[in-house]
């Protein structure tokens, strides 16, 4: 009895050191979904903010710019710049629910450190937000209304999560930001969002995930396109989905193969103070689409397609990696990672010139493909 | 204190019964699975105490002492079941016959008789069925289907003549309990036939009927019925010292009893289950329990109980298992919603925003706009109108209920959201919370669950998901710390019992429950044949032939 009463005190107590804190209604919060950062010529930050309008998104029709709405600030710095969104906020501005993250790529060349380490403080941010890279002002990418009365900054991490289909992307989200970004020998990569021309005349402009962005531990340096994007998911086991397309020399037929499964084993080797990769491809699809030049199509054969396919792979890979070691000297893949494991000691002297030493590394690839079925009515189900 | 003298006096006399007379013979009838035949004796004493000796522990078996007016006069004995005759056939074709009959016959005609019982039965025995017995096992079967037993003296043949009730008798629908598959039967307010009821599903001499009289100036007659080898005599024991003890001028119902005999009496759970189907006071019977019936009630009290009674139906025992356990889940589901789903609503829309889901929040802030009340005012508004509702509803004669309920539903599902009182998502909330509420069939546990409710409300108000936690802790301290009759009422989850959860948390097949609570039963644990689970035939022996 005496030892249930103190149980109950205590617990009792407990309840008494909190109050309310924290206590907010939740129709009083202003609740942003993006957050776009860029710069002033005066060099001061500034910070856009979508807010979504609750009201209008039950209303039955809501009108598609009614449905968010758009506040910017100007700050010394980023957390200035936000605390100075009160100023203009008629809510309560509250970020646990930031879907997407979009910095100008004018900060992103000087580096997006000093930029997202206020987010990792903030406790209401969450790391799933996905970061975006834009040339453009950010409040122009969010200022991108669409008729599925979709918000911006929610429809932008809805292409972000789709990018399995296409693998020709990749998106980084704030956790992996932040690790890349606190670590010197990490690079960090994301994707570029741009604003393209409406295809209709009524139809509204609409934004795109274009490329790839490539930086130097956490400076922007460049953009890959579409083949070195593929190339740079195959090498990092990111590739999902994504189609694989090529000309058949026999016929000059176009296939195009669906990837059904990928997967990369990299072994990293350090002989005679050389530094060289293996990089191994096991790659599983279906023949999805295949166009033929001339006429109808005859019968394909299935080492054939594996063995272009293979072709096709290795230039693919190749072609990254040279990009890579020659255009940027950056190791964006982060081979490191996997030299570090093998051999923690070496890559602790090598750590200080990772990018050069992976620039002249030798970088060897094996691909083998396994083509598993046509995946076609044609010729009653015959390649 | 006077009633119980008299089941002082009753108790002694049985004992003294007991002691006298063979109880060899009595424990040879009880365990049944000994075969051993015994036949009445020619003396009638002898044979009414092996009746006693069987039936010793009931208050509800009688013996009418009559004699037979032959030349000189004959000693007989008419052994019944009170709750099972009707007494107007017993007097009609029995006892005016026996004890009447013989008045207009001459005196040789009457000594002739004495000598030849055979002929006496069959001149003066009017009833309709008489079937002479001479096994005693056979002639108490016979007792407990509600035919009476004649016993005459030196006549070592005991004849059995229907004078049960018979089928002329009033069920009513139970009205609380109800199942779309299985008996439709329910406990009236009359005692006796609640009795017969029970002893038409439990025919044994081990179905005991206690009688008692409680109230000074009511008289309220109650009976208590258990089995006498398998209820725990511990518990039978506590439950009379504690009926016993009520000393109050009047019962007006039986919860009032569950009130003087509760473990814990200030406690927000009671610890005594009610029922009014047979079928369930038959399966707690035979579990162990104690059946305590009030005259006047048609629910009959149940102790110990614990908490999965209130989550068990009859009916999960008529469907089949899995969608048993379905439903049973169901129910476990809605004693979690309603107790805590309104608090979490409040929680998370007042603290832990970012718990909800994105669209989700949105909706939620763009539903609540403009409503001027916090969050907690605007459910604790809502469950006390529904509440309100609900009490007008079963208050009121059953067509104002109707009108109650479609202004009810007027007010509170729109029109209160359109006039931007509440939001259309605590309306929501609390509707799910009330059909929660009527998945648990048994209204002394949900209603208690239905007052935490508003405790965790608070609490969620204060302090968001860590004060729900808290009240979550102090409500399982308080249920597990609760005793019913000494038997831990929140068994077989704390103690864990697994052999218990297959009866008590989910609903095995029938063949896999083998086994009583050793929580409940203290011997006689195993109450089946173990490899029930039935098999295929053998096809290799059907080769062989």
């Amino acid at each position: 009895m005496k030892r249930s009463s103190i149980i109950l005190v205590l617990l009792l107590s407990t309840l008494l050191t909190t109050s309310c804190w924290s206590r907010r209604e939740i129709d009083q919060l202003g609740f942003v979904m993006g957050l776009g950062i860029s710069k002033t010529e005066e060099g001061l930050y500034s910070v856009v903010a979508q807010v979504a309008n609750t009201d209008r998104i039950v209303a039955d029709a809501p009108d598609p710019r009614a449905i968010y709405t758009i506040i910017k600030s100007e700050g010394l710095t980023v957390f200035d710049a936000l605390r100075n969104l009160s100023m203009v906020a008629k809510r309560r501005l509250y970020i646990a629910h930031i879907k997407a993250l979009v910095i100008d790529e004018s900060i992103a060349k000087e580096g997006i450190g000093d930029v997202v380490s206020f987010l990792v403080q903030d406790m209401e941010t969450r790391l799933e937000t996905n970061v975006f890279i834009s040339k453009i002002p950010p409040e122009d990418i969010f200022d991108t209304p669409n008729y599925l009365g979709v918000i911006p900054a929610v429809g932008l991490t809805t292409m972000a999560d789709n990018y399995g289909a296409n693998s020709k992307i990749y998106i980084s989200d704030l956790h992996e930001t932040i690790e890349a970004v606190n670590n010197p020998s990490r690079n960090y990569v994301t994707t570029l969002v741009e604003k393209m021309p409406p295809p209709s005349e009524e139809e509204l402009p609409h934004l795109k995930l274009t490329q790839i962005a490539v930086f130097e531990d956490h400076s922007l340096k460049g953009y890959l396109d579409y083949e070195e994007g593929q190339g740079f998911n195959l090498i990092t086991n990111n590739f999902t989905n994504g189609l694989i397309t090529f000309q058949s020399a026999p016929d000059g037929d176009r296939i195009v193969i669906e990837v059904l499964e990928s997967t990369t084993k990299i072994t990293p080797s350090y002989e005679n103070q050389k530094v060289s990769f293996h990089i191994e491809l096991r790659l599983k699809g279906n023949v999805a689409e295949r166009i033929p030049l001339h006429g109808r199509a005859r019968e394909l054969g299935i080492d054939l397609v594996q063995d272009e396919l293979d072709q096709v792979l290795q230039d693919k890979l190749i072609r990254a990696i040279d990009t890579a070691q020659q255009k940027y000297e950056i190791d964006y893949f982060n081979l490191s990672k996997d030299f570090f494991r093998k051999y923690p000691k070496e890559f602790k002297e090598l750590r200080d010139d990772w990018n050069q030493v992976f620039s002249n590394a030798t970088i060897t690839v094996d691909v083998e493909s396994t083509v598993v079925h046509s995946a076609l009515n044609l010729n009653k189900g015959r390649i | 204190m006077r009633k119980s003298m008299v089941e002082i006096i009753k108790e002694t006399l049985n004992n003294i019964v007991k002691k006298n007379n063979k109880i060899n013979v009595s424990k040879n009838i009880k365990t049944q699975g000994n075969s051993k035949l015994i036949k009445f004796s020619r003396n009638l004493d002898k044979n009414i105490h092996i009746f006693e000796s069987c039936f010793g522990n009931s208050d509800d078996i009688n013996f009418r002492h009559l004699e037979i007016s032959t030349h000189p006069s004959i000693r007989a004995s008419v052994v019944f079941l009170e709750t099972l005759v009707d007494e107007s056939l017993l007097e009609s074709s029995v006892l005016t016959p026996l004890t009447q009959g013989l008045g207009g016959r001459s005196i040789e005609e009457r000594t002739y008789l004495h000598a030849h019982i055979d002929s006496l039965i069959k001149r003066v025995l009017s009833n309709g069925n008489i079937v002479p017995i001479q096994d005693v096992s056979e002639a108490i079967d016979e007792v407990l289907s509600g035919k009476g037993i004649l016993l005459i003296d030196k006549y070592p043949t005991a004849i059995s003549m229907n004078i049960s009730r018979g089928a002329v008798r009033e069920y009513a629908d139970p009205q609380t309990e109800k199942v779309v598959k299985g008996p439709q039967q329910g406990f009236v307010e009359d005692i006796d036939t609640n009795v017969s009821m029970i002893r038409k599903k439990i025919k044994s001499v081990n179905l005991v009927i206690k009688e008692l009289k409680i109230g000074r100036e009511s008289k309220s007659e109650i009976k208590v019925a258990y089995i006498d080898n398998i209820a725990s005599p511990s518990i039978v024991a506590e439950l009379f010292t504690r009926l016993k003890r009520i000393d109050v001028d009047g019962i007006v119902g039986s919860s009032i009893i569950e009130e003087y005999i509760n473990d814990s009496p200030t406690n927000l759970f009671q610890t005594t289950f009610y029922t009014e189907r047979p079928d369930r006071v038959q399966a707690m019977l035979l579990e162990g329990r104690i059946a305590i019936l009030y005259d006047g009630s048609p629910f009959i009290i149940i102790v110990p109980a614990i908490v999965s009674d209130f989550f068990i139906s009859s009916e999960d025992y008529y469907e089949n298992p899995y969608f048993s356990n379905f439903s049973r889940f169901l129910g476990y589901l809605g004693a979690f919603m309603l107790t805590f789903l309104p608090s979490i609503y409040i929680a998370i829309t007042t603290f832990h925003q970012e718990m909800i889901p994105t669209s989700l929040a949105l909706t939620i802030a763009g539903a609540r706009a403009g409503v001027p009340y916090p969050a907690f005012v605007e459910a604790l508004l809502m469950e006390v109108s529904f509440e309100a509702l609900r009490q007008a509803g079963t208050r009121l004669p059953t067509h104002v209920g109707q009108a109650v309920s479609i202004v009810g539903a007027l007010i509170i599902g729109q029109a209160a959201v359109e006039a931007g009182l509440v939001s259309s998502t605590v309306v929501i909330v609390v509707a799910a919370t009330a059909i929660f509420s009527f998945t648990l069939p048994y209204t002394n546990f949900s209603s208690s669950l239905r007052l935490a409710r508003f405790f965790m409300m608070a609490l969620a108000a204060t302090l968001g998901i860590y004060g729900i936690m808290t009240g979550a802790l102090l409500l399982a301290l308080n249920l597990i710390s609760l005793r019913s009759f000494g038997v831990p009422f929140m068994v077989p989850f704390a103690p864990l019992s697994l052999q218990d959860m297959k009866d008590w948390l989910a609903r095995f097949p029938q063949w896999a429950i083998t086994q009583r609570s050793p929580h409940i039963v203290h011997e006689n644990i195993n109450k089946k044949a173990k490899h029930l689970k039935p098999k295929p035939p053998n096809t290799e022996g059907r080769k062989e032939l």
